[in-house]
């Protein structure tokens, strides 16, 4: 799969060193931020530049993505990113990493699929517990 | 008429200034809470609420009661904040009118693309714009623009225009391109299409951006545009010679 994940978070970075063992990922962040926290095992490309910018994105061939992950924890930007991805340049599958619970209703009707970092953990600990 | 302002910034706070009269109430939210305290003691009663919280969050717009809302002005420095202030306004509160200020210029076309952004507004672009217009040069003043489609433009009638009075029917405008006033010395009158034209005369004009140049090259060499037309009145013609 082509897969393109839009930030080296903690998150972003260990993704894409997970995924680029079998997939064709590509790392994007912001020029100042850069890929600092990006494993030596990760087996991909990362180009940097405007994450937000509709240009930038197409010039990565964002028409033969079949998914992408956006997860710079910045969650305004993360939902605009999300947005400009599905919406302006029809990714067929674009998934974004929210923290605030609370906001969740929101973005629902976006074009694309949340992954709640609280949730996870939530239920993670709930199952633990046998709750 | 009810106005909520998201972003306690230099220019979230010039507009609480500026709509500050009996017919707008305002709300400010700012995140920011020893700017919250300064704004406090600092906009006396020109506040129907002040509040100290996140415009991007259900909770505040609750708060201030966003549902009854006329507009909603997202002025905070960080676009993504700002659009995503418009949509909650837009999408979950219903408000009718929603007004980003883009700091990014490329954000503008984005934010129309993306839905919930009824108005932008790019300082950048239009002090650059100013920039590039000759301000004052051939007497035509940029005053502001209405959207991103339409300007409003002030020109004098200089001596380039040789067929003094003609009527505003026989001008041949641009098309696009709407005389909202004349103003003649002091008065102030009323663009009837039988109104002559004088040297000196001073025009509003509604002007679709895309023609904007066309424009501003015909009143300044129109009979470029006259020897075009093939329905010039006869007078017309008579009068350039």
């Amino acid at each position: 799969m082509n897969i393109l994940v839009v930030g080296c978070s903690p998150i972003g970075s260990l993704l894409s060193r997970e995924l680029s063992e079998e997939h064709n990922v590509t790392l994007i962040d912001n020029e100042s931020t850069g890929f600092k926290e990006l494993s030596e095992e990760f087996n991909g490309k990362t180009v940097s530049g405007d994450i937000l910018s509709p240009e930038f994105l197409r010039s990565l061939e964002s028409d033969k993505l079949d998914l992408a992950v956006v997860a710079t924890m910045h969650e305004k930007t993360d939902v605009m990113c999300g947005q400009i991805l599905a919406k302006i340049l029809n990714v067929s599958r674009v998934m974004i990493c929210v923290m605030d619970w609370q906001k969740m209703d929101l973005y629902k009707n976006f074009n694309f699929e949340i992954l709640s970092l609280s949730h996870m953990a939530v239920n993670k600990i709930k199952l633990d517990t046998g709750s | 008429m009810y106005t909520i302002i998201v972003g306690g910034g230099k220019v979230g706070l010039s507009l609480v200034n500026q709509l500050n009269n009996k017919d707008h109430e305002i709300t400010l939210i700012e995140k920011n809470r020893l700017l919250c305290k300064h704004i406090s003691e600092n906009t006396g009663d020109s506040l129907k609420l002040l509040i100290n919280g996140d415009g991007t969050s259900p909770g505040a717009m609750t708060d201030c009661e966003a549902e009854q809302a006329d507009v909603v002005v997202a002025t905070t420095g960080s676009d993504p904040e700002n659009l995503s202030v418009c949509q909650l306004a837009y999408y979950h509160f219903n408000v009718p009118k929603t007004i980003a200020l883009v700091n990014n210029p490329q954000n503008e076309k984005i934010f129309k693309q993306l839905g919930g952004v009824v108005h932008t507004l790019s300082v950048t672009k239009i002090i650059s714009d100013l920039i590039q217009e000759d301000i004052t040069v051939n007497g035509i003043i940029e005053l502001i623009p209405i959207n991103s489609q339409v300007d409003i433009m002030e020109l004098v009638v200089n001596k380039n225009f040789t067929s003094d009075g003609l009527m505003i029917k026989e001008l041949g405008l641009p098309e696009n391109t709407i005389i909202l006033s004349i103003i003649r010395g002091n008065k102030i009158i009323k663009p009837t299409i039988k109104e002559p034209i004088s040297i000196h005369d001073r025009l509003v004009l509604a002007v679709k951006r895309e023609h904007k140049a066309t424009v501003k090259d015909f009143f300044l060499n129109p009979q470029k545009y006259w020897e075009k037309f093939t329905n010039t009145p006869s007078s017309l013609l008579r009068k350039q010679d």
